[in-house]
């Protein structure tokens, strides 16, 4: 992407190479280079990094704590300290709610909330899909009842991430069961995960590890000012904060670090006598996944270019997602080839932590990405509907 | 990062589809390769004067324009690709006489007391020319005169003009011979891939819109076919495959302008490749999507089809383009394991 790069950007790129050459811990970028997960200490520690120095919501307004960099400086950013090892920042806050607040939130909401996100103070889990509401998320069923002053909320919520290190749930619940569509009963709360009546349960996924759970919610008493804007608006809010999603999980820097792991990967390892790189089957599998990265590198930089900060990405969110998920699922697979037998052992209970840059659990967990957030399938037919008109 | 066309570039974008439009292209076919010239169009590219120079990614905004209209005429051969050639080699040109001129990759040809010989196989444009071209493995350009050649016309399958031509010891004119360009043989090649590419994008645009149509128009069962999930999904996938070759194919064309050799094998063989992959796919699939009716010669659509394939068959198989790709890959990871310790020592 240097051929886009203006001279601003370059002397940009190398601020940010000095930055995380002095400021990311060693132990945080190893564990990256050593085809180990990140663990939530780390993460935290890096947020923590990047929040103190200003840096960890670049694309939030600047008077809320954001840079004011550009699409393409944000995309540097992102790359060069994936690129150097830096865990991914959870998005819960900085991406889904943290956006929302400032678009649809009171005043109160954002002098309370916004500051605990950047701080990472507070942590944010999201409760919206629930066992009977998947990709037909409007029809979800936990319920809110006003009495007075507070909502009293009860349901279920499932496939909540980072629940069990969450302080706060931003949920989706029914406020008007009788509303004539689904999606004009729904309203969007934050609730406290300390509330009596709230229980966190874990589920293992197949890859081993405790990435999502689920989360019970019996008379939890919520107070009503931790509405997000209106009554029985929640699903627009929704639907701006899925798009921010979509975005952040074809997360197209992270791709350029593992697909740069991945090559090195395969330099590193021999089969019949030669490097793995070299081999002509091999070799092709890789090109194409090259060819693929590139198309989604460009496409990406090229429809951020044109969203305004704070804008809805309406469409071509899903767009990316779709493709964006397919690659990191691509990436996995070819790491899992790479390593061969050696990504066959269980690693979970090993010592130091499970190889998951190039064994079965990285690519095993990889299948989730073309279900979290919206299916493929959904996404595609949100193209057909919103812009092949279909 | 933006690839809207400046204001000179849509000026001949613009100028093209006029001529195409007033011609009734994409629905009829003729020959319109005078009214180009006679504004311009065709030798954009050459130097000055005869043209100005235009690069080609300058020219990819009229190429669309070519591929939208499937036009027959043959602006890439005979005045884009020709025209940069001699751009590009600068002082190092040989002298050029009138007339139109093509542009053949001359690898396989001998070069032997003057006079070149060997065979030219499918080369486009050369059935129109008059002054053949020539870019040698050693990375000169020399001219003949196609007078000089044996020459077999025939059109490609999507309806535009080539020849074969063989060149049995045709002795080189004084002053037919320019100087070395170090890689110029190479970027000649690449540059054609991302020429043919852009015209292949135009079909593609086209052939999308067409089958969007299509799909909302034609009934069955008693309603839009559009209204089914499965031609819905394969739809969204020729509509996201488009754009990103839209992507790669601006991309590539700006890389073939900058210094840097490595980046443009990497754009161009990654064009070629998805190009010959998921771009075939795609064309096949707005066959599909058509069914009985996407088939037929008199339909338009195929010949959109048959544009991208054409683009996909020359300038070097996917395959080819896959194997490079894979190489490069191969060589720049190792030298990045190899600089790393060296920026830790530095450090």
């Amino acid at each position: 992407m240097e051929l886009f790069y203006t001279d601003a950007d370059l002397s940009f790129r190398d601020e940010v190479r000095r930055f995380l050459k002095s400021d990311l811990p060693k132990d945080i970028s190893a564990t990256f280079f050593e085809y180990r997960r990140h663990s939530w200490e780390q993460m935290i520690e890096w947020h923590r990094i990047l929040g103190r120095k200003g840096w960890v919501a670049p694309h939030w307004p600047v008077e809320h704590g954001g840079t004011g960099w550009t699409p393409m400086q944000q995309y540097i950013f992102d790359s060069e300290a994936m690129q150097a090892g830096a865990p991914r920042l959870r998005p819960f806050g900085l991406k889904m709610i943290g956006p929302v607040l400032i678009r649809f939130g009171s005043e109160e909401q954002k002098a309370r909330f916004l500051p605990r996100i950047l701080s990472g103070e507070d942590y944010w889990c999201q409760g919206f899909s629930e066992p009977g509401a998947g990709s037909d998320l409007a029809s979800l069923k936990t319920r809110a009842v006003r009495e007075g002053d507070t909502y009293v909320v009860n349901g279920q919520k499932t496939w909540t991430t980072t629940a069990q290190h969450a302080n706060w749930m931003f949920t989706l619940v029914r406020t008007d069961p009788a509303a004539d569509r689904p999606q004009s009963g729904i309203s969007m709360l934050l609730i406290p995960l300390d509330s009596p009546g709230v229980t966190v349960r874990p589920i293992r996924t197949i890859d081993g590890d405790h990435h999502v759970n689920e989360v019970f919610l019996e008379d939890v008493r919520v107070p009503a000012d931790l509405l997000v804007g209106e009554e029985n608006k929640g699903w627009t809010y929704a639907k701006y904060l899925l798009g921010n999603e979509r975005v952040s999980i074809a997360n197209v820097g992270q791709s350029k670090a593992e697909l740069a792991l991945l090559k090195r990967l395969a330099a590193e390892r021999f089969r019949d006598g030669a490097a793995l790189i070299d081999d002509p089957v091999f070799g092709a599998k890789l090109a194409d996944l090259e060819a693929d990265f590139l198309a989604q590198e460009v496409t990406n930089l090229r429809m951020l270019s044109s969203v305004v900060p704070g804008g809805d990405v309406g469409a071509l969110s899903s767009f990316l997602k779709l493709r964006g998920s397919e690659i990191q699922q691509r990436i996995q697979e070819l790491a899992m080839e790479a390593a061969g037998a050696e990504a066959a052992p269980w690693q979970v209970l090993r010592e130091g932590g499970a190889k998951d840059g190039y064994g079965t659990h990285g690519w095993l967990f990889s299948r989730a990405f073309t279900i979290f957030g919206g299916s493929s399938e959904v996404m595609k037919n949100i193209v057909a509907k919103q812009v092949l008109g279909f | 990062m933006n690839f809207t066309a400046n204001d000179e570039q849509r000026m001949i974008a613009d100028s093209f589809a006029r001529v195409f439009a007033d011609a009734g292209y994409p629905s009829t076919s003729g020959n319109n390769w005078s009214a180009l010239t006679e504004l311009g169009l065709t030798e954009a590219t050459f130097p000055e004067p005869r043209g100005f120079g235009a690069s080609v990614s300058d020219m990819v905004h009229a190429l669309i324009e070519c591929g939208r209209a499937a036009a027959p005429e043959p602006v890439i051969g005979a005045g884009v690709l020709p025209g940069i050639a001699l751009t590009g080699a600068g002082s190092a040109a040989p002298e050029m006489p009138e007339g139109t001129v093509c542009l053949a990759d001359g690898e396989g040809l001998t070069l032997q007391d003057g006079a070149l010989s060997g065979t030219l196989r499918v080369v486009p444009g050369a059935d129109a020319a008059e002054v053949l071209l020539i870019c040698l493995a050693d990375d000169h350009l020399a001219v003949v005169s196609m007078a000089e050649v044996k020459r077999d016309k025939y059109r490609l399958v999507d309806g535009r003009g080539a020849a074969d031509l063989e060149l049995a010891s045709v002795k080189l004119a004084d002053g037919a011979m320019g100087g070395v360009v170090p890689g110029m043989a190479e970027w000649l090649r690449d540059v054609a891939a991302v020429a043919f590419a852009a015209d292949a994008l135009g079909a593609l645009l086209a052939l999308r819109e067409m089958t969007q149509d299509y799909l909302k128009q034609r009934k069955q069962f008693g309603r839009p076919i559009s209204s089914f999930q499965a031609l819905q999904h394969a739809m969204a996938d020729i509509y996201h495959d488009t754009e990103h070759f839209l992507s790669l194919t601006h991309f590539a064309a700006q890389t073939c302008e900058g210094t840097d050799v490595a980046l443009r094998k990497r754009a161009v063989s990654s064009l070629k490749r998805f190009l010959g992959g998921r771009i075939r796919r795609a064309a096949a699939s707005a066959i599909q999507l058509h069914g009985g009716i996407g088939m037929t010669e008199e339909y338009p659509l195929g010949r959109f089809v048959k544009r991208a394939v054409v683009a996909d068959m020359l300038n070097g198989s996917a395959d080819a383009h896959g194997a490079r790709l894979a190489k490069l890959i191969a060589e720049e990871t190792r030298a990045g394991l190899q600089e790393a310790p060296e920026q830790e020592k530095v450090a």
